[in-house]
Order: C-alpha cells, then sequence, then structure tokens
C-alpha cells in the first residue's frame, strides 16, 4: 500500500509519536535539554556505528530488504538513506529515554510507572466525569435520543459509513452538553448574582450546544429520512 | 551458518561485553533497562513483524537456527532484542554519565 515509503513510514510511525512523549512534556523536556548534549553524542555515535554494522549486515547477507520497499536513495559509502534515518531516530528515541529513566531512577522514581498511573488517574476522573450525565433534565433526553437512535440504525441495517456519521453526531451532543454543564457551574461559582456578562458566556454555550444538536438533527434527517420515505412508497 | 547470530554476537554482544568488562556501574540502572527492553519487546516486535509481514524486509535470506516467532528468528529475539538494545542504552547511559549535568545532583 505504501510502496516505496513503506521502511520510511513505519519508521516515522514507530518513532515519532514516542519522541513527541518525551519532548512535548514540559517536565520531561527540561531534564533532556539539560541532558542534550548526552543525547546529542550518543545519537551521533550510535547513528554512525549503526549505519555502517546495517551496511556490513546487508553485505553479510544477515537480512535482506525488497527494494520496492525503499526510496533507493544511497548515501556516500553505500548506505542505505532508510537504514541511516532508522538508526538516527531509533538512537535519539533511545537515548532520550535513557537519560530521562535514568535521571529518575537515580531519585528513586520509576518514571514510565509514574506515567502510566497519571494516565489512569486523569481516565478515572474523566470517568468520573461522566457522573454528570446524571444530574440534568437535558441529558436524560440527550441519551435517549441517543439510544434510540441507535435501535433505528440497527433496525435500519446502517452502512459503516452512517454509522460512524451517527457516531460521531451522538458523541458531539453528548460531549457539548457536557461543556456546557462545566461552565454552567463555573459561572454560578463565580458569581451566584445575576450578572450580564456570566449570563452571555452561559447563553453563548447553550448556543454552541444547539449549533451540534441541529448538526446532528441534520446527519439524523439525511441518514435516516431516505429509509423511511422509501417505507411509506 | 548461523549468520545473524554470529552477525549480533560480533557487532553488538563483543562490544557490550567490553562495556560492561570497564564500567560494571552502567547496568546498576535496572528499572532504565527493563523498560527499554520491554518497549523492544512490544512495540519493536510489532514493528519488526509488520514489516517481514509487509514485506520491507525478510530474515530468511542466510541459514539461521531454525525456530521462528511469527516469521522473525528466534536469533532476532536473543541477539539484538537483548544485546542490541543493552547496547544502545549502555551507549547512552556512558554519554550520560560522560556530560552528566552537575546541576543534577
Amino acid at each position: 500500500m505504501l510502496g516505496e515509503l513503506s521502511y520510511l513510514s513505519y519508521t516515522f510511525f514507530f518513532t515519532l509519536p514516542l519522541l513527541m512523549m518525551l519532548w512535548v512534556r514540559r517536565e520531561f523536556r527540561v531534564v533532556l535539554r539539560r541532558n542534550i548534549k548526552a543525547v546529542f553524542f550518543a545519537t551521533l555515535l550510535l547513528t554512525v556505528y549503526g549505519s555502517i554494522v546495517w551496511a556490513l549486515a546487508l553485505e553479510w547477507g544477515a537480512w535482506d530488504y525488497h527494494m520496492d520497499k525503499l526510496t533507493g536513495i544511497v548515501l556516500p559509502g553505500g548506505l542505505l538513506f532508510e537504514d541511516v534515518l532508522w538508526w538516527f531516530l531509533v538512537s535519539f528515541l533511545i537515548s532520550s529515554f535513557v537519560v530521562l529513566a535514568r535521571y529518575h531512577e537515580e531519585k528513586g522514581i520509576d518514571v514510565v510507572w509514574k506515567s502510566i498511573r497519571e494516565l489512569v488517574k486523569s481516565f478515572r476522573d474523566a470517568f468520573a466525569g461522566l457522573y454528570a450525565l446524571t444530574l440534568e433534565r437535558n441529558f436524560a433526553v440527550h441519551i435517549g435520543l441517543g439510544v434510540a437512535v441507535i435501535i433505528m440504525g440497527i433496525v435500519a441495517d446502517l452502512m459503516v459509513w452512517e454509522w460512524l456519521f451517527v457516531a460521531v453526531a451522538i458523541a458531539l451532543v453528548l460531549g457539548a452538553e457536557l461543556f456546557n454543564h462545566a461552565i454552567e457551574r463555573l459561572a454560578t461559582i463565580v458569581s451566584a448574582e445575576h450578572n450580564e456578562d456570566i449570563r452571555f458566556i452561559k447563553d453563548v454555550a447553550a448556543a454552541g450546544v444547539l449549533i451540534i444538536a441541529l448538526g446532528a438533527i441534520a446527519v439524523g434527517a439525511l441518514v435516516f429520512l431516505p429509509r423511511l420515505i422509501a417505507l411509506f412508497d | 551458518m548461523f549468520t545473524l547470530l554470529i552477525f549480533l554476537l560480533i557487532f553488538f554482544g563483543l562490544p557490550l561485553a567490553v562495556m560492561f568488562l570497564f564500567e560494571r556501574k552502567l547496568f546498576a540502572y535496572r528499572r532504565t533497562i527493563a523498560w527499554a527492553l520491554f518497549f523492544v519487546y512490544t512495540f519493536g516486535f510489532f514493528w519488526d513483524w509488520l514489516s517481514v509481514r509487509t514485506g520491507v524486509w525478510r530474515y530468511d535470506s542466510a541459514p539461521t537456527l531454525g525456530l521462528w516467532i511469527r516469521g522473525i528468528p528466534l536469533e532476532e529475539f536473543i541477539g539484538f532484542y537483548i544485546l542490541g538494545t543493552l547496547f544502545i542504552v549502555t551507549v547512552a547511559s556512558v554519554m550520560h554519565t560522560l556530560f552528566k549535568n552537575d546541576d543534577e545532583s
């Protein structure tokens, strides 16, 4: 499917998201930037060594590439561009990880386990927030409508692409309602008395829900109306 | 015989053994090493498998031990996944020790 970009695409796909995880988070970036020399020289050394070793591996016949999956760009010394890039990104990723993990391990912290625990906690908090769905009449109406639409979809035997639109529409309406509820709650805390600005903010949030709800109605109409009309014909 | 295994032992096993002899302290960071191996055996394996499955690279061009797991020879699991990872981790660790920022300690 990816043709000559296969090797290149896999390399980016498996390294860039992980590198982003390490380098985008401020807490990690501070440590990494402080140790940038270590990351840089480890990456440089490993890229040079690894690229030469990989070229030798091909020479020895330790493994082989399907050349139609490679761009065919050959660097000086007969090094394949993809191999050099593979070593550069993998070395950069592992060096960054080692610097970060070692820094934390010296302080008695398991950085991976800590990150997993933080992630689990954020999901737990988000699920706890779903409790808000039981608080308001609007939520009950939207959930009821959502369930009705899903049942109708099963009966009407919707196609995959139609399910995509229906699922996104339901999720958007419920999500928007939750945001609206959060804004309303916040507004009440900020000012319990009448305040024109607060009122405007609440109206704007409600208008956002209205637009999404209208969009969802349009999706429902486009998906279900032709079937209903066909039923009456 | 066993071209891949010999290759991996020479280029990753040997330098790793030399580093181990000279600086055993580098291997004291057990959690760092354990997580690196964990990620290689999960993400790394999936990447390797996908590449073999979609025909980017192949391991059957040279004699192997003859034991295969999902199209990947056993020596890749022992040779590159363990020795290769330890080699990369150790080099990064050496650099970290060499260029360690004084503010850290």
